[in-house]
């Protein structure tokens, strides 16, 4: 594909956002509405356990507005209503009706003049306790069959639901028969791999503002990357028609798919709102956002089989995961991780089996990948496993076997399928070997002294979006409205969020592209809100350029259409005789029959003139569903310096290889790249929420103090980390454009882990690889060596 | 007094005290005891606020008075002659971190003061604080004890000096009373041909509290071979800070290039019982201890060894 000339795609602009910069932007905690009352939320101590009572009458008397289980609808939803009806479960309400089901889930609320007094009043609530429950803490204690039920029943769609042992949800996929797949192989390999529970520690925590309006209905401010979901729940759950319901769209202080979900605290905050009939606001503390959301663990045996020549012919792969205290998006990820492990390689015969349990602990959702960093590590070790075993290079049996361009793929699920369009993994495997020096990589054995250098690769993708070319079980659709104002600049009204990738950056750009009009002069970062906007479902799955961009772009050549009309009727000429172009030397928008430029009109004559001769406005309101979600591409060459006195492992150097098809936003998509690269040094080798079997409470008791994540420090310095991008093109996509943000985490720990090995000779199946963990093993290890040379 | 809840942005100024609060920031130590006398046990010092804010973050209604030691000047200069130097109380780890004569003479103290934190809270936090705080992982402690530090404490009554070694009682526990104030940092000027190691391990590299730290300081004799004093002491591995009398037998008067690393490592190993927290297990540490102090040595060999061929 030839490489298309952009105006503003492509180029790197002065930041739009300099309210980010400057401290003056404004987010949910910053909402400041006169009259508002403070609320804070009394949590469980307690890891499951029955309530008989909230007493909160003390709590009253010193003129609090107080919330128990009585004072909310008993509706039962699903916090995530991003899947359809039928395939989401649900079973939270907004506070629990009978019992807690882990430390820090929420029990009461109360509100008050200052902050200070809504603690005070906090500490006066009474909870009356009735059976508790030891807590059910790892994994296979949960589903055994005397464990204790943390739920009897929940509700799929419509019907009712029976939970046995524990087991949320659970999802099979087969493709082929893997016994035959096996049998072919010359080679078969199997291992047991687990990931741990991680804290999103985005810097924003949950907060909610809401004014209780006069006419019954409510305003919302509050962490979101859906503001129409949380619409739609909060109509249902209060009862209330949508046209009365707003949720305004405010920039979010990172999230990392901690708020594709309704926030639990945005409900308890509508609640006292209403029954306070003063607006309330909610902001979650650090100590209690801890308690709220948490990555997915996983737990993974995976087996494949290769040919001597390393050509795969079967995979089984059987996953197991436990989620917490509520089901905010189990099955779905059972789904999409059955998608992002047979998306990798082409196995030929697969099994896939997923289970999902219960236990009580902080509810687990979507954090950068939803579920792709955690089975990339299990199949990038394994594929290195696999390698060293059939004495193949890694590279080479990886670019035998990716799943690349024309073949079929189905990142996001068994249900959602298409066709590779662009791939640039082959380019990203043998440009980035050469740039990290492959080829000189040593032996494990042949390593000597304290501090052991090792080189290790692994490969990721993640899917741009949840689209298809049939309709499947998620709901994926973006709208936006575009409108030429009186003086040429432009307005982009869209519930797309930027969750820091800058989405509005290239949402901007998009328009600009089409519309021709400079880029600062088009304007995305307002304060719309669910009145003025079309439906987004969300901006999640790596879908904000692809999708919600794609959307953007779809509206902003419907309005090309109609600036084209007005201005062929000053030409006195058909639209299709003009030519819009945007002018360098003018800076501005310009119109032109074909031909002629010097008799050029601007846009912004042309649209003071359609206003003067009252026209109408150049606007256009439209969605788009995409029909496919093409793979963006990530590949990660690391360096470790691992120290076998201390253990630590340092990283000294990388070398990271994206593909996102046309690169709209260059600066912030290395930005992406390597922020994601810090949080997967902080998976792989440092972060964890640990549970006490005893009490069922975090470890750290919600303090960050002891939950660190890495530093600035910790990552290679600037010179040594090499970001580059591969050459191609999505014909699907907006201007060619893919996504990035969570591809770019996906196999960040399988290399490093890779890099372990070669450094040591040490294999780590479990993550965080901690100092403990690397001193430990090789005690052992030179302690086997001892008995072997004895 | 400024409220410290989190609306405050924007200028806005939203909480109330409930609990009626005194606040005191007088500009002479004289009145800052004269206060502490009066209040006692009532009253909270603040000095920077990094660990005292961070105790009482849920709780601030608690703190019925505040004395806030800001405003006294002397505390917080750093005055050196030939034979010690004083280091104010309220000095920050900044002003450690930066000052020559501190990096001249006491370099591990300098090097433990720039892994306190961040530059954000090393321009808060202070000695004085780190010290009172007491804690068995407290960064500048090793490195006070090794040099030998003495601490003056005064109150409206009378003055004592103690040495630093005798401070600390257990975690969060020292021997400073009610109505006493740590005012000074006293350290005698390190012999010439002194040497020091400062190690501390983490599960980062910066902005973490210490899984286990060591500051070592040797002297030699004139002669620069023979080690004529040495202190090793260890933080996080005790409940105070914890210095190794036994390897003082074991270095004292044997020449340094005689020296057996790995025993040392093995009997600071040996001498220690840490304890499993949330930072880090009993075996990583006592494992680790011993490689530190064998780096430590290491360390100091190649300075020393950079001496030899002057």
């Amino acid at each position: 594909m030839e490489k298309q000339q952009f105006d503003f795609i492509g180029k790197n602009f002065d930041l739009k956002n300099i309210g980010k910069v400057t401290g003056k932007e404004i987010y949910s905690s910053d909402v400041h509405i006169p009259g508002q009352l403070y609320a804070v939320v009394l949590r469980s101590p307690f890891p499951h356990a029955e309530i008989k009572k909230v007493d909160y009458s003390e709590a009253e008397k010193m003129g609090a507005i107080c919330l128990g289980p009585n004072d909310v609808p008993n509706i039962l939803y699903n916090e995530r209503i991003v899947s359809i009806p039928e395939k989401t479960y649900r079973d939270r309400t907004v506070l629990p009706q009978d019992k807690v089901r882990h430390v820090g889930e929420a029990i009461a609320a109360c509100a008050a003049e200052t902050e200070e007094e809504a603690f005070a009043a906090l500490k006066k609530i009474k909870v009356e306790w009735g059976k508790k429950w030891p807590p059910l803490i790892n994994l296979d204690e949960a589903k055994e069959a005397n464990a204790p039920p943390i739920y009897d029943y929940v509700y799929l769609g419509e019907e009712r639901v029976d939970i046995n042992n524990n087991i949320a949800c659970e999802r099979n996929v087969e493709v082929g028969d893997i016994a035959e797949g096996f049998k072919e192989a010359d080679e078969i390999v199997e291992r047991t791999f687990n990931t741990q529970r991680v804290y999103h520690m985005q810097l924003e925590t949950k907060s909610a503002v809401c004014i209780p309006e006069a006419d019954g209905g409510i305003t919302v401010w509050t962490t979101s990357q859906g503001i129409h979901n949380v619409r739609i729940l909060l109509g249902n759950i209060f009862n209330l028609p949508l046209s009365k319901v707003n949720v305004k769209r405010i920039t979010i202080g990172g999230s990392f798919g901690s708020s594709i979900q309704m926030n639990s605290i945005t409900p308890i905050c509508v609640a006292l709102a209403l029954k306070a009939k003063r607006p309330v606001k909610l902001v979650s503390s650090r100590e209690e956002d801890i308690y709220d959301h948490a990555k997915y663990p996983l737990r993974t045996t995976l087996k494949i089989g290769a040919k001597r020549n390393g050509i795969l012919t079967a995979a089984h792969c059987r996953v197991w995961v436990e989620i917490g205290g509520h089901n905010i998006q189990a099955y779905p990820y059972l789904g999409c991780v059955a998608g992002w492990f047979a998306s990798l390689y082409k196995w030929k015969k697969l099994k896939y089996e997923g289970t999902a349990v219960y236990t009580n602990k902080v509810p687990t959702c979507a954090l950068q990948g939803y579920g792709n960093p955690q089975i990339n590590f299990a199949v990038e070790c394994l594929m290195d496993i696999l390698a060293e075993k059939l004495d193949i290079d890694p590279l080479e049996l990886r670019l035998k076997n990716y799943v690349g361009k024309g073949d079929e793929f189905w990142g996001q699920g068994p249900t959602v399928r298409s066709i590779i369009r662009s791939c640039g993994v082959e380019e990203m495997l043998i440009k980035g070997s050469k740039l990290v020096g492959w080829e000189k990589r040593t032996l494990p054995s042949k390593k000597r002294g304290e501090i052991r250098k090792g080189l290790g690769v692994a490969r990721g993708f993640h899917t741009s979006g949840t689209g298809g070319p049939n309709l499947g079980e998620v709901i994926d659709y973006s709208s936006a409205t575009i409108k030429i104002n009186e003086d040429g600049s432009v307005d982009v009204l869209t519930a797309l969020m930027d969750v820091g990738g800058g989405t509005w950056d290239a949402g901007a750009k998009v328009v600009a592209e089409v519309l021709k009009v400079p880029y600062d002069k088009v304007g995305i970062y307002n304060g719309v809100d669910t009145r003025s906007t079309g439906y987004d479902v969300n901006t999640h799955a790596t879908r904000g350029v692809y999708c919600g961009c794609g959307a953007i772009k779809f509206v902003a050549e419907k309005v090309k259409e109609i600036l084209l009309g007005y201005a062929a009727t000053l030409f006195k000429d058909l639209p299709d005789n003009l030519e819009l172009a945007y002018n360098d030397e003018l800076g501005q928008a310009i119109i032109y029959p074909k031909g002629l430029p010097e008799n050029y009109k601007t846009v912004d004559e042309i649209a003071k003139t359609a206003q003067i001769k009252s026209w109408g406005t150049m606007a256009y309101t439209g969605s788009l569903r995409q029909k496919n979600c093409p793979p963006c591409f990530i590949t990660h060459f690391v360096e470790v310096e691992v120290n076998t006195k201390t253990g630590e492992i340092k990283i000294p150097r990388a070398v990271i290889m994206g593909d996102s098809g046309t690169i709209i936003n260059p600066d912030l998509w290395e930005g992406q790249i390597i922020g994601a690269f810090s949080r997967g040094l902080g998976f792989g080798l440092l972060e964890e929420t640990k549970y006490s079997s005893i009490t069922g409470n975090l470890e750290c008791n919600g303090m960050i103090t002891d939950l660190k994540i890495p530093s600035s420090v910790e990552m290679p310095k600037i010179d040594s980390l090499t970001v580059q991008s591969a050459h191609t093109y999505e014909p699907t996509g907006p201007f060619g454009a893919k996504g990035i943000g969570e591809a770019a985490l996906s196999s960040v720990a399988s290399a490093i882990a890779n890099a372990v090995y070669n450094a040591i000779g040490i294999r780590f199946y479990e993550l965080p690889i901690t100092p403990e963990k690397v001193l430990k093993a090789l005690e052992e290890k030179e302690e086997r060596s001892e008995k072997i040379a004895d | 007094m400024e409220a410290s809840f989190g609306d405050l942005k924007k200028g806005q100024k939203n909480c109330q005290r409930t609990v009626p609060c005194q606040y005191f920031a007088p500009q002479k130590i004289e009145e800052a005891l004269e206060i502490l006398s009066k209040y006692g046990k009532e009253i909270k010092i603040i000095a920077g606020g990094t660990d005292l804010l961070v105790q009482y973050y849920d709780r601030l209604y608690e703190v019925s008075a505040w004395l806030d030691l800001k405003n006294i000047e002397e505390l917080k200069e750093i005055k050196i002659d030939q034979n010690q130097i004083e280091i104010g109380a309220m000095s920050t780890h900044t002003q450690l971190e930066s000052s020559a004569d501190i990096k001249r003479y006491y370099p591990i103290l300098s090097q433990a003061a720039s892994d306190i934190g961040s530059p954000q809270i090393r321009n808060r936090g202070t000695i004085g604080g780190n010290i009172v705080n007491a804690s068995p992982a407290g960064d500048l402690l090793p490195a006070l004890i090794a040099y030998r530090a003495q601490f003056k404490l005064v109150s409206h009554k009378e003055e004592s000096i103690v040495s630093a070694e005798d401070f600390f009682l257990g975690p969060k526990k020292t021997i400073l009373k009610f109505e006493q104030l740590l005012s000074k940092i006293i350290i005698p000027i390190p012999e010439q041909n002194t040497y020091s190691s400062w190690i501390k391990i983490g599960k980062r590299k910066a902005l973490m509290v210490a899984t286990v730290s060591l500051a070592l300081v040797l002297s030699m004799a004139e002669d620069n071979k023979i080690i004529q004093e040495v202190k090793v002491c260890l933080g996080s591995v005790a409940s105070t800070p914890f210095e190794i009398m036994e390897i003082r037998e074991k270095m004292i008067g044997r020449q340094f290039k005689q020296l057996d690393f790995n025993e040392l490592g093995q009997l600071v190993e040996d001498r220690i019982s840490p304890i499993d927290d949330i930072r880090g297990t009993k075996g990583y540490r006592q494992e680790v201890t011993k490689n530190i102090m064998i780096n430590a040595l290491e360390k100091i060999q190649e300075t020393w060894g950079q001496s030899q061929n002057d």
